[in-house]
């Protein structure tokens, strides 16, 4: 039987190997705080327009676990825009939002639409969790979309073109928030 | 055996020589990682429990940085920062690392600081309490420069101390943007770069360099240097002590002699925290550099900086030839965006917003930050040009690490130094410019805001026609100036005529017109008032402002409407009616003059409209004796005319300041004279700002004269020119002034032809950072230099300085002279150059000196060599012909210099027209009757 057993010695000698290959694979994995550090500087620069819902569900829980995170990330508001605008004008075709418990209740966007003629009717949809809002935009101006009830801290926020695909670059559509000077 | 069954069936002996290198691989950096997030938690906050999160980023960290290493290139060949070396004995080195464990006052240790093989002695110590600063290899650094004689050439440094800084930033250029635009907008700033150094032959990597805010400010920036001041609270002192105490100030720059008091800074003080509305306008009005205060504040603004709160980072300098004081930027880290203009305020900025027309200067730089050098793009350019230059140094530090590259959960996180890679650098730059662009379109669209809306009142019957009220209400950031009024009155009037009056005086001519220009330009400025933001704190934000005309016309007028354009960006405004359903606008309370502010909510400022109009007036002097007890000040606006044959007697003290132009219309049979009423001597004449500027002095003599005193401008001299441009002097006479004849501060276009300053009891001519040309000059027994010039760019001919106790000429700090056909004599020394000035000098005489030509090697301060080249230049009767320094001697070309009096190559212009001999036999009795003349 001894010949078809390992020595103890290489059990130990593999899991030595082990433990201290698993050990150098962890670090040299991404930390969840680098991640989210990376993921709101992608949100912030463009980089990226929405989060896949993995993303969202990462982003969701790294919030749940550090209640200081979206007091800066709300910075003393009770909404903000997490991704890329300029004063407001988005500079993607969507937009991830942050909300404060108990923000979302009877609080409504307004956006600008300033599009092109051939980009309308524009489609507007907007995730909050598991609640849903919808809005048709025919023609240019500004609208009010309710933000859904519920109380999931992330929005997300995605504009579709006429044929129904999301659209391609920034488009001309400004999110004025609650408590935004006019 | 087969070699897998062995590995298999491995003994415990081979299995550990097997296991070992990589267990002790995994050992060695879960070691390494503990003990640096350690170190960092005992630095930080020793009470901090470390979670296994953060061991794992420590990990992460210690091995992505040693990946790193082994693909990095040297520090390059061909540097565009500087390179040092620092040498350090192992007990100076082992004292340095010992002071990091001092909260405060380190000791200095002695250094060698070494770059392109010229060695500097020099004092150092560690910087900054934060753990970036001293924790790691690369430690933030004060150098001290100790010896003055050694720093020829240095060109990254112009002062005597160097601060080397372990900058956090993630971003290392961002704050180098920042002070660039600074330096752009005319402001005041340390001088800031990039330095790489080495320790004892260890690579630190890059550091921010940065001088000190001293003395050295100004000096680099061609100014003259005055009182600065440095203020920064400590977090136990209550908020308002720094703007009640003047001692809760540092005074990090004096003139001479002023080192313990804070007069000035008392004095500004004083009129900030307890003066009235009236008195804080008149501050601003004559002591305090609005435009810059309002650059400053715009810089901020724009680029999100809220670094200058009511307790810190708060530099003051007062510039003695303008006497006004103005910021220092300092402390620029921006790059943030919350939407409000103002991130971080305090007192000054507070009451600074109360002063009308503030808020227009500050728009207006605002303006031409956000369309100029501080677009987007622009930054973006500049931020990369930058990164470009930096980046071969960048990617080759070993030490490259930053903070705030961690969400922040906590302070402990985010303040934790990581080590930089491009990666990193990239994200992080990226998300500084999406926010830099995204505060740009915020202030752009609140800037652009402005309303300018007109209502009319009832018409009431008058005699010949009608009287109705008129109202203009301005809200927004900038003032308009109008132009034209437009009115219009139903079709059955026969006889349009209208006008309109703005505070009692006709704004309009009388006419039939619809539109009609205004008769002088009228200017509508916000007034602000000061708001409690959510939290507490106080803003000042700009009010509705409503301003009362009256419109007097033959018929009633349907409507009136005024135009104009915007002070910020010169665009067209026109006014608009008021809505009818807008709410009434409440007239707003307007505080009297002589309201004293209080730093809370509800107060606002003066409206412009409260003050005295000044309009513009001659003001005639003489002729004849005209009588002057005690000062005497012309305001901007009056323009004085000294007639010919004006003999005016000052009482002890006394003195003559001019805001306005001065005109002294003496001639030679009827001069204007100058002169003491009694035996005391009088103050002395001053002509003072931008208001003077092409003033005209004539045959004016003044006899005696101490000097004058007004306000913060420093003054030394009887006759003071200072912060003008456009000055002629001719054919005048100073004699017998107790300290200086002649001072000339911060003047372009200064012209001097005839002038004679006999007996001073200091320099006789003083010129300092002034540009102009000079000439026939007598300067006669000066107690001091006969002329003693500081940076500008001067020509001065046709010259005789003689009998001077000093220098008879003294060139310094950096002036640009050209000397010709000038007659130096009966000095200590003839012609002095030092502190980097450049002279040229041609047909002229140095005559019976102790020493010719003294040239001095540089200064801290100066480190660019001196230049003279003289060419036809006599050196004759002086017992030592030159002294130079070793090292300025390359730096002196003499061509034909003549030991004996001649007439060979320029001399001879010098003997005939300047000094009216025929020859050289009489100069010798000439010198020394001037020498030796005493004035009646």
């Amino acid at each position: 039987m001894s010949g078809r057993w390992p020595s103890l010695s290489f059990v130990a000698l593999v899991l030595a190997w082990g433990v201290a290959i698993a050990f150098l694979a962890w670090g040299f994995s991404t930390p969840e705080l680098e991640e989210l550090w990376r993921l709101r500087h992608e949100l912030r620069t463009g980089q990226k327009a929405t989060l896949s819902e993995a993303e969202l569900a990462r982003l969701e829980h790294a919030l749940d676990a550090h209640p200081r995170l979206v007091e800066d990330y709300l910075d003393g508001a009770r909404l903000r825009v997490l991704s890329a605008a300029e004063d407001g004008w988005l500079r993607v075709p969507g937009a991830v939002l942050l909300r404060a418990r108990g923000a979302g209740q009877r609080a409504a966007l307004r956006l600008d639409v300033q599009v092109a003629p051939g980009l309308l009717p524009l489609e507007v949809e907007l995730r909050c969790g598991a609640g849903r809002a919808h809005l048709r935009c025919e023609q240019v101006g500004s609208f009010e979309l309710a933000l859904p009830a519920g109380e999931a801290a992330l929005c997300q926020l995605e504009l579709r073109g006429p044929d129904g695909r999301p659209l391609a670059g920034a488009a001309g559509v400004r999110l004025r928030l609650p408590g935004d000077e006019p | 055996m087969n070699p897998w069954r062995r590995v298999y069936r491995v003994r415990p002996w081979p299995a550990t020589v097997l296991a070992l290198p990589l267990v002790l691989l995994a050992a060695w950096y879960a070691w390494r990682a503990f003990a640096s997030l350690d170190s960092y938690r005992r630095a930080a906050d020793p009470d901090h429990e470390l979670r296994l999160e953060e061991y794992q980023l420590a990990l992460h960290d210690a091995l992505r940085h040693d990946l790193r290493r082994f693909g990095m290139p040297g520090p390059p060949r061909r540097p565009r920062v500087p390179h040092l070396e620092l040498h350090l004995s192992n007990a100076n080195l082992a004292a340095l690392e010992a002071g990091a464990l001092l909260p405060e006052k380190r000791p200095y240790v002695k250094a060698r600081l070494v770059r392109g093989g010229r060695r500097e002695k020099i004092k150092l110590h560690l910087r900054g309490t934060q753990p970036w600063h001293w924790l790691n290899p690369q430690k933030s650094l004060k150098l001290k420069i100790d010896d003055d004689d050694a720093v020829a050439g240095r060109a990254f440094l112009r002062g005597k101390v160097l601060n080397l800084v372990n900058d956090p930033n993630p971003v290392p250029v961002a704050d180098e943007l920042v002070f660039r635009q600074a330096r752009e907008l005319g402001l005041l700033a340390p001088a800031t770069g990039f330095a790489r150094l080495k320790l004892n032959g260890s690579d630190l990597g890059v550091f921010r360099s940065s001088g000190q805010v001293d003395e050295s400010v100004p000096r680099a920036a061609r100014r003259f240097p005055g009182s600065m001041y440095s203020g920064n609270l400590s977090g136990k002192a209550p908020a308002d002590r720094l703007w009640l105490e003047p001692e809760s100030w540092k005074k990090v720059s004096w003139q001479p002699g002023q080192e313990a008091t804070r007069a000035d800074l008392a004095r500004l003080l004083g009129a900030l925290s307890r003066g009235s509305l009236a008195e804080l306008s008149d501050l601003a009005a004559h002591e305090l550099d609005l435009g810059r205060f309002a650059a400053l504040e715009a810089l901020e603004i724009a680029f999100g900086v809220d670094e200058r709160d009511a307790r810190q980072n708060h530099k003051l300098y007062l510039d003695p030839h303008s006497g006004r004081w103005e910021p220092v930027a300092w402390s620029l880290r921006g790059f943030r965006h919350r939407p409000e203009l103002e991130l971080a305020e305090h007192p000054l900025g507070l009451r600074l917003k109360l002063v009308p027309g503030y808020l227009s200067l500050r728009a207006r730089a605002l303006h031409g930050l956000l369309t100029g050098s501080g677009r987007p793009a622009t930054v973006r350019r500049q931020a990369l040009d930058l990164l470009e230059e930096l980046w071969p140094e960048l990617t080759s530090d070993p030490h490259w690490d930053a903070t705030k590259l961690l969400p922040d959960t906590s302070a402990f996180l985010r303040r934790m130094p990581r080590f930089m890679d491009e990666e990193r650098l990239t994200l992080a730059l990226e998300a500084e410019l999406a926010t830099y662009a995204d505060r740009h379109a915020f202030l752009r669209e609140r800037f652009a805001r402005l309303e300018l809306v007109h209502a009319l009142g009832q018409p009431r019957e008058a005699p010949g026609g009608f009287e109705t009220d008129w109202e203009l209400w301005l809200d927004g950031q900038s003032g308009v100036r109008l132009s034209e009024l437009t009115a219009r009155f139903a079709p059955e009037c026969a006889e349009p005529a209208w006008q309109v009056f703005a505070r009692g005086a006709p704004l309009t001519a009388l006419g039939r017109a619809a539109e009609q220009p205004v008769l002088a330009p009228l200017v509508l400025e916000p007034v602000a008032r000061l708001v409690e933001r959510p939290g507490g704190e106080l803003r000042a934000v700009p009010a509705p402002t409503r301003y009362s005309l009256r419109v007097a016309s033959r018929c009633a007028p349907l409507s009136v409407e005024a135009c104009g354009a915007r002070l910020d960006d010169g665009s067209r405004v026109r006014s608009s009616p008021r809505s009818p359903e807008a709410p009434a606008l409440a007239a707003p309370v307007q505080p009297e003059p002589a309201h004293v502010p209080a730093l809370a909510a509800g107060e606002s400022g003066l409206h412009p409209w409260s003050l005295a109009p000044s309009a513009p007036e001659v003001v005639s002097l003489g002729p004849g004796e005209v009588p002057v007890e005690g000062q005497r000040v012309y305001a901007r606006h009056q323009a004085v005319v000294i007639e010919p044959g004006t003999t005016l007697r000052l009482g002890p003290g006394a003195s003559l300041i001019f805001l306005g132009t001065l005109e002294v219309r003496g001639s030679q049979e009827s001069p204007v004279q100058v002169v003491a009423s009694g035996g005391e001597p009088f103050g002395g004449l001053a002509l003072q700002g931008p208001g003077t500027a092409g003033s005209r002095l004539s045959h004016l003599i003044v006899l005696g004269g101490d000097r004058p005193a007004w306000r913060s401008a420093s003054y030394s001299a009887a006759l003071e020119v200072q912060d003008t441009e456009r000055i002629e002097i001719r054919d005048c006479k100073l004699r017998g002034a107790t300290r200086e004849g002649l001072h000339v501060g911060s003047v372009r276009g200064l012209t001097v032809d005839g002038l004679e300053v006999e007996d001073a009891a200091g320099d006789a001519l003083d010129l300092e950072f002034t540009q102009g040309s000079l000439q026939r000059l007598r300067l006669l027994r000066a107690g001091d230099d006969g002329l003693d010039l500081m940076g500008g760019e001067l020509s001065v001919s046709d010259a005789v300085v003689v009998g001077a106790a000093g220098n008879a000429v003294s060139a310094g700090e950096e002036v640009e002279l050209a000397l010709g056909s000038s007659l130096l004599a009966s000095a200590r020394t003839g012609l002095r150059v030092k502190n980097g000035a450049r002279v040229t000098c041609s047909g002229s005489l140095v005559f019976e000196a102790e020493t010719g030509l003294a040239v001095e090697g540089p200064t801290p301060y100066y480190p660019l060599l001196p230049r003279l080249l003289a060419d036809d230049l006599g050196l004759v009767a002086v017992k030592e012909e030159s002294h130079l320094s070793r090292r300025v001697a390359r730096r002196v070309e003499l061509s034909r210099v003549f030991r004996t009096l001649s007439d060979a190559g320029g001399l001879a212009r010098l003997r005939r027209e300047v000094l009216g001999l025929a020859d050289w036999g009489g100069l010798e009795a000439l010198v020394q009757g001037w020498r030796a003349r005493v004035t009646p």
